[in-house]
This record gives C-alpha cells, structure tokens and sequence, in this order.
C-alpha cells in the first residue's frame, strides 16, 4: 500500500482556479518524484513552445517523496519551467521546510500557470487556497518578504518561498528563495514567478506523514544518520565546500578573470580555510538533515562590515577569482546582495566576469558603466554592478538578459568571451583539464551545469585520465548524468552520496520503507535514466539540434596559459568525439534524437505519440 | 641583533636547520595553523624527503597547509600516509580508515608538470607506484561539488 497520495495541486493565476489532480501512482515508480516529476509535470502542462516569461509558461514543483519522513536530507523539492535563461529546461532544487509544508498541505507537487493582475502571494493552508494581495511586499527582498507574511499570518510556522526585486524585475537569472536562505538557483525560476506578479508561495501544512514501514524506515535512517557524520562528509561539515578554492587552484582548473587562467594568484586569501578562520560565524543545516554544509559567514569590520551570508564554492568563485577580485569581505558582501535581491550569484559573478573582461578590452567604455572602473579585481565595481543588475539599472540592466543575450547586445568579439552553455553561465571548474566534465557540460540539458552532469567525478578522482579525451567518456558521462537524475528525483542531498555503498539498492529500499512503492535496484537506476531522457525529450520539443550540445570557443582554442594543468585544451575533435560517444551509450541517433525504441525501452511511449501528433 | 638577524634571514627564505628555527619559520610562514612541526633534520642515507601538501580540514586538523615526511626509499604512498599519521595523530582516524580511497585522491606531478590523479595507490600496495625523492604530493578530498 503506497503512502504517496498522489495529489497535484493546479493553479492558474490569471483565473484564481485551483483544482486538485490525483496522478496514477505509476507516476512515482516512473518517474519518483523531484526533478522527474516536475520535468514530467511541465511537459505535460505547458503548451510546446511557450514564452519563458509569458503566463502559458508553467512552474512545477514537486516534493521528494521522502520529505517530511525520516530519511536523512530527503527534505528536498524541485521546480521545473521552461527557462527564460535558456529557452530549455530549467530545473532548480531546493531543501528544507517548505518541501515538507507543501507534503504536510497534502500535496505531491504544485503546477502554477498564467498570470495575475496584480502583485499577489498564495497562501496554501492545507486545503485551503487563497490569493493574496502582494503589493506591499513589492520591492522587498526575500528575507524581508518571508518576514512580512509570517507576520501578517502571526504564524511562525508558515514557511514562505518567496522572489526578491530580481525576480520582479524579470532578470533572467533570478531565483526562488524559501525557508529565509535556500534557493531554486539557477536556471530562473524567479523571473518566471515575476512574469506571473507572483511574490511568494506561502504554506501552512499540518496533516500527518505516514511511512509505509516505520520500523524499517527509522533503522534506516538512524544507520544513514550515522555515516552522514562520518569521514564521507567530513569535508562539507567542517570548512565547506569553500575547500575546493585551493584543491582547484593547486590542480590548476579554478577559473580565474573570466576563465582565462586556471589559477588565481590570491587564492589563499579566497580560500575556504581562510574564510573559516576569519569569517566563519555558525554552521546551519537544512531540515533533517544530519550533515550541515551551510557555512554562514559574515564580515566583522571594513567597508562590507555587517554584511554576512552562508557562502558556497560555487559563489565564492564567481564572485572572487573569476572577477579577479581577492578581498573575501567583497565577495561576502556580493554574495549577500544576490540573496537580498534574489538572483543566481553564479550566474551574477560570471555575467560580471565578461563585462570586465570586455571593459578591459575596450568593448565596454565607462560611458557603458555609468562610471565605474570595470577592471578585474575592482570590488567595489563588482558590488555596485551585483545591485544594479538586481534593480535593471544602467548597464545592470543589459547585464540582467545574462551573459549570451548581453554579448549579442554589446557585438563585436563580445560572445567570444561570454563563458556559458545554452545560455547558462558556467560552474566554478576549467573544463580544458577535465574532460569527462566538458562533455556533460556540453550535453547537459540545463546548459552550463555541474551538478546535473556530475561528471567531474571521474575526471577528479583519477578514474580517467582529466587531460585525455576518447569516445568511452560518453560512458562515464551517462552514468553519471543518470545517478544525478536519480538522486535528483528521489532527492537525496547529493551530498549523501558517498555514505551509500551500493547507492541503487539502498535508494530503493528507503524508498520502499518510505513510500510502500517496491522498486528493484534497476528499476530504481532505469528511472535515473528515464529522467535524463524525458528532459532531453523536453528540450527537442522546444527546438534544441546538435549545434546546441557544445562549448564556448574559448575552450577549444585558448590553452590554459600556467600552472598544473598549463597548456591543457579541449580540441574541437575530441569533443565531437566524445558527444558521439555519449549520444551512442544513450542509444539514440548521432544527431542525438530519441528513436522509438528506445522511448519505449524506458516508458516513455506517449511522448512520441504526441510527437506523432505535433507533425 | 643576532635575534634580528635570524628574523630576516628567516623572511629571506634561508634558515639554519636546527629544530627550533625550523618551527619558527614555519610559523612564520603558516601562521594560526601551526602547532608545531616535528620535522626531522638530517635525512638518513636509505631514506628520502617528500612534500605533502594538505587541504580543508585536513589542514585544519594538522594545523599545517604542507608536510614533509621522510620515507624509505622506494616508498609508496601508502608509506607515506603511515609517516603522516606518525607526525600527526589528529590525522589518524582519517588517514587509517580502510576506505580512505573513497574520500581523498593523491595527485602526484607528472614530466610536464601535470598534476595527475593516483587514487588507488594507498589501497594496491603491492603495485603501488615508487616515489621519487622530492616527490610533492596533493592529498584531495575528493567530495566535489558546491
């Protein structure tokens, strides 16, 4: 007996309609839930060809059917939508309160479409649905918003998933942040809720979570919780993932003054050891989670004094030696006002990165920047341009399209030095020295995204040589893209992954005791699978072709200029060798279409059927 | 003076290498994560120097960003973990886990001045590769990701 209740919430802003859709259970063994779900949720629920920004866009979130239980990090959602960053599919993970207010509301996920008249916040209180008049939150920041409407409702026990002005403004890397300091990052959620004048999603959710088999649900969870403060996440515990600052830039792949060189010379002054020494103030976790990653730091004097935030590699990248910039108080602050006004610090750091490296190359004059010195390492033009891209001010506002549509602005060798994929500003990690990684970058379906590739792995624990490249690679690539989808959409915090030691098996059987759904460890691996190709069947459906699967030039022509990985280049050959590679391990076509067979192979006929339509 | 004089000599980067001075220029160099560097000084003839350099809490708990250890000659890595753990204590728990190679990855330079992986050396000791002396070695924890 499954305790999935299978229960989608719809509602439609520009009507204020709300219906409640059952899904047929089947759903959960498909497609589990998570990134899966929602994936499968958007695909059915927005019409092909949608305006990313306009109301036929839809927001699906969906929870892990482990959220609110007892499973270790498993309080965890996703939202899927067509990215207005992108134009493909833009599916953003988050953890914590909210993804077990909205299971505790009774629902499974929430599929939000058209677009209110007026600024407004939906309050879900269990079966209860209502529409909010939002133009006072206007204008306010994520936090501010969460605090204003747990004030109005005098009920600390709402939790709030929110957009700040970037989301308002329609930046098209803005995010959705929930629970005060977790956010749907990348990709642009929030300047999809922006298009809908939908300030916040706030839930009040108080029905009881039952496990399929508690007995064996809570022996689980106590093992799990057990490794998960052990050796295996030591490294997120104690520093953070701030550690990556000197691992990579001693190996010579931390992408510095817009991925021009592979190693930043102030890298100790931005490293995590550092920032846990001088700037560490707490470490939080998220809910149920047993690891605590979070390191919140903040700046005790100076011209940034005050401004804390909990800091992350992947931000701290961006906004340090990729601006070039090594004052670690700067970076704080930056960090902090991509939080404040809600947009992706990742995409915000690398978007500032090209403008300076334009600037410096005279493609952008201080008539362009409104007077700022837009050089490399100039942190308080990095500061004032982080606030202007929030509020679409001067260049901020050219900046706010993201850093592909912004180059087709500026002309010239600009797009040359805009460092994305698919329009995705890229991750903290030189793909010239790691080359399975390159490959998942280029293939991934979110664009320049590490996560939902994971293909670093291989690269970065010596299974592979980093600096060779050979068609097998699309192998690695596969698998690894596949265990993300399935951890992604059982949702298990990737950082869990290495307390696992048959991940498949023990997935499944948590995911049984959970949810009374029994899944052999290859079909809980074959739904990895079926995810990772219902998303690339989402983005064929919005026009993606090869040409879309491959790297900025500047990987394929400019050899990392120093240090351990000094020389390193991905040639043009070796990566159409390995996209062949990985279209081949994929079972589709070399032009990198699904064929029926292989649809079929994974349950994924109807997908075909409507395509059989569409022509 | 001759306090002085040591100081700069120190800051210069050559220093006698005597036990203490050693340990002062240590602290000079790595600051709040020293504790103490128990260094040997001479090297004996069936022995030689290697450089360990280590990262996030490893270093945290070392209280030290770079290790030397001297080994045996045609040591292996795993040899120099031993070594390690000898020097450092706080770094026993970590570094004798029977699955250390799930967690850290060692990269050792290659002819080019590449840093390559070498990540199952520790656990296939009997093939596990030689090191040269003045070998440098990284030890990476290996979770990615952030």
């Amino acid at each position: 007996m499954s305790t999935v209740s299978g229960r989608v919430l719809l509602v439609d802003m520009t009507t204020r309609a709300t219906e409640v859709q059952e899904l047929d259970p089947e759903y959960f063994r498909l497609y589990l839930g998570g990134v899966g779900l929602a994936t499968r949720l958007l695909y059915e629920h927005m019409p092909p060809g949608a305006d990313p920004l306009g109301p036929e866009n839809v927001l699906a979130f969906a929870t892990s059917p482990l959220a609110a239980s007892l499973v270790p990090t498993g309080s965890k959602f996703a939202v899927a939508t067509k990215s207005p960053l992108t134009g493909f599919l833009g599916d953003s993970i988050s953890s914590s309160y909210w993804a077990a207010a909205l299971k505790q509301a009774g629902y499974e996920a929430l599929v939000i479409r058209g677009r209110a008249e007026k600024p407004t916040y939906v309050l879900i209180d269990d079966d209860h649905i209502s529409f909010v008049d939002a133009e006072h939150l206007w204008g306010k920041g994520s936090y501010a918003t969460e605090e204003q409407i747990l004030a109005d409702l005098g009920d600390p026990e709402v939790r709030v998933a929110s957009i700040g002005p970037a989301g308002e403004k329609l930046v098209r890397f803005a995010c959705i942040t929930n629970d005060k300091e977790r956010q749907l990052g990348r990709t642009g959620p929030g300047a999809v809720m922006g298009s809908k004048n939908l300030k916040a999603i706030a839930v009040r959710g108080t029905k009881p979570i039952r496990a399929a088999d508690l007995d064996r649900l809570s022996q689980l969870a106590l093992d799990m919780n057990h490794k998960a403060q052990g050796m295996a996440t030591a490294k997120y515990r104690i520093i953070g993932t701030p550690t990556n600052v000197l691992v990579l830039n001693r190996l010579g792949i931390l992408p510095t003054h817009n991925f021009q060189a592979g190693t930043f010379a102030a890298a100790e002054q931005v490293s995590g050891e550092y920032l846990h020494e001088h700037h560490w103030q707490k470490t939080v976790a998220c809910a149920g989670c047993p690891i605590g990653c979070e390191q919140v730091v903040h700046v005790k004097n100076g011209q940034y004094e005050g401004a804390g935030v909990s800091l992350d590699y992947e931000p701290l990248f961006a906004l340090g030696p990729c601006c070039g910039v090594d004052d670690l108080a700067a970076i704080i602050k930056a960090a902090a006002l991509c939080d404040t006004l809600g947009m992706d610090s990742i995409s915000a750091g690398v978007t500032v990165a090209w403008a300076m490296e334009c600037y410096e190359r005279g493609l952008l004059t201080q008539e362009d920047t409104d007077g700022l010195e837009l050089n490399f390492g100039n942190h308080q033009a990095m500061v004032a341009l982080i606030e202007r891209i929030g509020r679409r001010q001067g260049l901020g506002d050219v900046l706010a399209e993201g850093c592909r549509r912004a180059a087709a602005q500026i002309g010239g060798d600009a797009e040359r030095f805009a460092m994305q994929v698919k329009g995705l500003e890229m991750p903290g990690y030189d793909p010239r020295a790691l080359k399975t990684y390159a490959l998942g970058l280029a293939v991934g379906t979110r664009g320049g995204c590490h996560n939902r590739s994971a293909a670093y792995e291989p690269d970065i624990k010596g299974e592979v040589d980093r600096f060779a490249a050979d068609r097998e690679r699309g192998v690695l690539a596969k698998r690894q893209e596949d265990f993300a989808a399935t951890l992604d959409s059982a949702m298990f915090c990737k950082f869990l992954r290495g307390c696992f030691q048959d991940f498949y098996a023990e997935g499944a059987e948590f995911y049984e005791a959970t949810t009374g759904l029994a899944l052999t460890a290859e079909e809980f691996k074959q739904a990895g699978e079926r995810v990772s190709n219902l998303k690339k069947a989402f983005n064929i459906r919005e026009g993606w072709t090869r040409a879309d699967d491959w790297l900025p030039a500047r990987f394929l022509e400019e050899p990392l200029p120093e240090g351990p990985s000094g020389g390193a280049v991905l040639t043009s050959d070796e990566l159409e060798t390995m996209i062949d590679g990985y279209y081949e391990a994929r079972g589709w076509t070399s032009e990198g279409l699904m064929t029926a067979e292989k649809l079929a192979t994974l349950g994924l006929e109807d997908l075909l059927e409507e395509r059989r339509k569409a022509v | 003076m001759v306090g002085v004089r040591i100081f700069r000599t120190l800051l210069a980067g050559s220093w006698p290498k005597t036990a203490s001075t050693f340990e002062f220029h240590h602290k000079l160099r790595y600051g709040g994560f020293l504790a103490r560097m128990p260094c040997p000084i001479a090297i004996k003839a069936d022995h030689m120097r290697l450089t360990v350099e280590l990262f996030g809490y490893m270093r945290a708990l070392a209280k030290a960003k770079q290790v030397e250890v001297d080994v045996v000659a045609e040591a292996t890595l795993h040899d120099v973990l031993d070594m390690l753990v000898g020097q450092y204590p706080e770094l026993r728990s970590t570094l004798s886990s029977p699955d250390l190679p799930e967690w850290f990855v060692f990269y050792l330079q290659d002819e080019e001045g590449h840093y390559r992986a070498s990540p199952h050396e520790s656990r296939l000791q009997e093939n596990a590769h030689i090191l040269q002396e003045n070998a440098h070695i990284l030890l990476v924890p290996t979770q990615a990701g952030g």
